[in-house]
């Protein structure tokens, strides 16, 4: 029985289903062990042991004893076994222990009545005696959760929840963070070779700034335009890192050659600079041509 | 501020810039051009020591000629004085050399009687065209002296009476290597010099190899010899350089420029120049006279009516810059060594800082 002691109870069956004439003769005496008769439960498995002594010449049929199977609809007899030995006054004694499994499932509790062995006796001459073994009545129960008590402490209370396991993630964490610090890594020089934010610092556009003050000036009659023509002599020299005259102007075209297809217009500004600034001072370039050139070279630097 | 530039005030005084001049300033171009090519004969590998040349010529200033040994100044000196034709006299640059040896030549005649003729300078009279003084710089300071008179007045006292040369131009030359028992030129020497002209070995590969072993290169009496003599006219070299600096203008814009150069030379470090391992601030004695300014613009001017302007550009200015400034620009002793690199990044860097216009 299911942790819990099994109380061995003997019970004293009585021999009223038994003939008193014949059986007492040849029977002499019948006993059966059971555990204790309640708190049984669907499922549980007791073992009802019966002894029988047997006056000689008579055996015990074994035949006679009912195979394990099915007893009834709610009742396995699981296994039998039948142990032999000599009794008291020259007689048989045996011990017939019979497993039971009970699948009666009890709604409330009630009282069930295992079937009695039916016990045959035959002497070497066929004499033929039957007897009832004892019958045995237990109490079957639902199956109930058990009821916490009150203040705890019961051994069958339910626990706690396991504490989770938190196995170490450094390893993970540390390759995370390596592969995100490589990725920035990676992400930073491709901004820096494409000349993303915060690498966009391009060197200085002088001819941006240029265009601007020529679009500022140049219409302004003869001042404005030799202001502006001084704002785009500032731009080329910016652009070549020196002074640049015109005669230095192929040096510079080649060196920079996104310049080079307005060199026909810049060619042409250097010669009207030149005489405005150092001829008869008539200015020769009209102010959409600077300003269209002015343009023109910014657009030519953003693209370098 | 000036509004009118400096050339435009002296035309308006003196009229009209002179139109008679302009044919024949044509005609002098066509013959300075050709004047160029009959010296480029004889002289290969060095077109702008002798574009220089001809500007000093027409700029009418004596030069000066450095470099190492053996790189053709002489025969450059006497490819110029042959092509340019008139009379023609050197002398050679010696300790011993005294001054009284340029104007006199004293010796025994056949009757035993000393004789003193005129010497070097005065013997073709006051027509002498060139004198070229080879190895000035082994001369002593006295000889030095005289020249400076000759250079700078034109004119000599000697038997009694003052010479003039109106039409003479002084070259020398110097070798900058040696420099045992010679005699560094003065500065006020110096200074009278239009240009000091640095001639250097030419680079080009083709050219040196022509100069090596094409023959014609080995006598040089006979390369020299065989060049038209007088493609120019000396004698009215002058009036046609008179004619040069008025007819070719100066804006103010340029005026402002040169100016700005010649405060740059003066000041480098406060329009940014940096040479490595030289204190700008101490590096400059002297930045260039007056006269070194005016010998540049009157050069520059000579530049732009040899390219066919009338008018004077930065680019002129900067063509002729470094010979006739540099040898005018006195630098701390301590950097006199080094004086050389130290010139070329000057004049390089002043160019790069200038603004211009």
């Amino acid at each position: 029985m299911r942790g819990r002691p099994l109380a061995a109870l003997a019970l004293l069956a009585g021999a009223a289903a038994l003939a008193p004439d014949m059986a007492a003769a040849q029977i002499l005496h019948r006993s059966m062990t059971a555990p204790r008769p309640f708190g049984v439960i669907l499922g549980d498995v007791f073992t009802l042991s019966t002894r029988v002594d047997v006056a000689p010449p008579f055996k015990l049929d074994q035949s006679a004893l009912p195979k394990p199977g099915p007893v009834t609809y709610w009742l396995d007899l699981r296994s039998i076994e039948i142990k032999e030995a000599s009794g008291p006054n020259g007689a048989t004694r045996y011990e017939i222990a019979g497993e039971y499994q009970t699948f009666y499932a009890a709604l409330e509790a009630i009282e069930q009545t295992v079937p009695p062995l039916k016990l045959v006796v035959i002497a070497p001459d066929g004499r033929r005696v039957e007897a009832d073994g004892a019958s045995w009545s237990f109490i079957t129960s639902p199956l109930r959760p058990i009821v916490a008590k009150a203040g705890g402490g019961s051994a069958y209370s339910i626990r706690p929840d396991a504490t989770p396991i938190r196995p170490s993630l450094r390893r993970n964490e540390i390759a995370a963070a390596a592969a995100g610090a490589a990725s920035l890594l990676a992400l930073g020089l491709l901004a820096w070779s494409r000349a993303w934010p915060p690498f966009h610092k391009r060197p200085a556009r002088p001819f941006a700034v240029a265009a601007r003050a020529v679009a500022r000036q140049a219409r302004d009659g003869e001042p404005g335009w030799r202001s502006a023509a001084l704002s785009l002599h500032r731009a080329f020299d910016a652009a070549a890192g020196k002074r640049l005259l015109g005669d230095d102007l192929a040096a510079f075209l080649a060196a920079r050659p996104a310049f080079a297809r307005f060199e026909p217009p810049i060619r042409s500004f250097f010669e009207a600079s030149r005489q405005a600034f150092f001829g008869v001072g008539a200015i020769s370039m009209p102010p959409e041509e600077l300003l269209a050139l002015a343009k023109n070279l910014a657009s030519a630097e953003r693209a370098s | 501020m000036a509004t009118t530039s400096i050339a435009g005030r002296r035309s308006q005084s003196d009229g009209a810039p002179g139109q008679e001049h302009t044919v024949s300033l044509d005609d002098w171009r066509n013959g300075a051009l050709a004047f160029e090519a009959e010296v480029g004969k004889a002289v290969v590998g060095q077109p702008h020591v002798v574009r220089l040349m001809t500007i000093a010529l027409f700029a009418r200033g004596h030069v000066l000629l450095e470099g190492d040994v053996g790189v053709g100044k002489t025969t450059i000196l006497r490819a110029v004085a042959r092509a340019l034709g008139g009379p023609f006299e050197r002398i050679e640059g010696t300790v011993d050399l005294m001054p009284t040896d340029m104007l006199y030549t004293a010796y025994i005649d056949e009757a035993g009687k000393p004789r003193v003729d005129p010497g070097p300078v005065l013997k073709h009279g006051e027509d002498l065209a060139v004198f070229f003084f080879n190895e000035i710089n082994r001369a002593r300071p006295q000889v030095h002296s005289l020249l400076l008179r000759l250079m700078a007045e034109r004119s000599v006292s000697a038997f009694g009476k003052d010479w003039s040369f109106p039409n003479l131009v002084v070259f020398a030359d110097r070798n900058r290597v040696e420099k045992e028992e010679t005699f560094e030129l003065p500065a006020a020497a110096r200074d009278r010099f239009l240009m000091e002209i640095g001639v250097e070995t030419p680079h080009d590969a083709e050219v040196r190899r022509e100069l090596v072993f094409d023959p014609r290169f080995h006598d040089v009496d006979r390369l020299v010899g065989g060049l038209s003599e007088g493609v120019l006219d000396h004698t009215r070299l002058g009036a046609a350089g008179a004619a040069i600096q008025q007819a070719v203008a100066t804006s103010q814009t340029l005026e402002q420029y040169v100016l700005g150069l010649w405060d740059a030379l003066r000041a480098p470090s406060s329009v940014g120049v940096r040479i490595d391992g030289v204190d700008m601030d101490r590096l400059i004695l002297g930045g260039g006279s007056p006269r070194g300014v005016g010998a540049l613009v009157r050069a520059a001017r000579v530049r732009a009516w040899l390219e066919g302007r009338d008018m004077v550009l930065p680019e002129d200015v900067r063509a002729v810059f470094a010979p006739v400034m540099a040898h005018r620009i006195f630098l701390d002793p301590i950097y006199e060594p080094r004086r050389e690199r130290i010139l070329r990044a000057l004049c390089g860097q002043v160019f790069e800082k200038v603004p211009a216009p």
